[in-house]
């Protein structure tokens, strides 16, 4: 299955694109694709290889959406990334930031081992993968 | 949206539809024929089969024969759909991630 690739240009410098993606991911990653949609929710990325990724409410209550696997600030970081999976089948992510030029930087995204998804036919993991899917289809039902 | 086109169509476009949604929904839940979608929604046969066919198109259902009927059921587990819904939302997201980077400040340090 072909990794998706996602590549595009920003007018900021590698240090300040890798903060806004680590650092502030509430402020741009899509409410309408987070488990709670709560509005006063926080994205978090602890700062470091091993650190959880995860959706905070204003509630307090957490969901877990990966882990950190590499963070090397501020060029690269890659995690595993399971949002409405299990956590055994976590898809890979990868974010590279390259400098252009004085004010431009390159960002390169490759998710990659949607395979984990396909590879066994057990009819748990088509349910649960059935299951994520409608979760899916719910919240992009309550997004339009 | 042209329906003449030969590309896969859009899922999130294919699911811009109430009774598409309420199919992949029923689809989560197991394989189902025509009739017995239709039976569960207040459109006709005919009415089903185009969305299914959509559906279809978009990557996001399979048919398979099941004795001597059709029967429908969410793609290879959903592998594309998910891909594919990614693939969206990666699309989203970077949209708003330049506008933030682009309208915020280096934080001095």
């Amino acid at each position: 299955m072909e990794p998706i690739v996602v590549e595009f240009e920003v007018m900021a410098s590698p240090e300040h694109a890798f903060d806004v993606w680590t650092a502030k991911p509430a402020m741009w990653w899509p409410r309408s694709h987070t488990v709670s949609q709560d509005p006063g929710l926080n994205i978090v990325f602890e700062p470091f290889a091993g650190g959880r990724i995860y959706e905070r409410g204003s509630d307090g209550v957490e969901h877990e959406w990966g882990e950190v696997v590499v963070w090397d600030p501020p060029r690269r970081i890659e995690y595993l990334w399971h949002l409405f999976f299990d956590r055994s089948e976590a898809t890979a992510i990868a974010v590279t930031f390259t400098p252009l030029d004085a004010a431009r930087s390159q960002v390169r995204l490759v998710q990659t081992g949607f395979e984990i998804l396909g590879d066994e036919v057990g009819e748990k993991r088509r349910r649960r993968t059935n299951h994520a899917w409608l979760e899916v289809t719910g919240i992009y039902r309550e997004s339009i | 949206m042209s329906r003449a086109s030969p590309k896969l169509a859009d899922p999130f476009a294919a699911l811009g539809d109430p009774h598409r949604r309420a199919i992949v929904e029923f689809l989560a839940d197991g394989a189902r024929s025509v009739n017995e979608i239709a039976e569960d929604l207040p459109i006709s046969r005919p009415a089903v089969s185009r969305h299914l066919r959509l559906l279809k198109g978009a990557g996001l259902v399979v048919d398979q024969p099941e004795g001597n009927r059709r029967v429908y059921r969410l793609h290879d587990q959903g592998v594309d759909a998910v891909a594919r819904y990614m693939q969206g939302v990666w699309g989203e997201a970077a949209a708003r991630f330049r506008l933030v980077a682009e309208n915020t400040k280096e934080e001095s340090g």
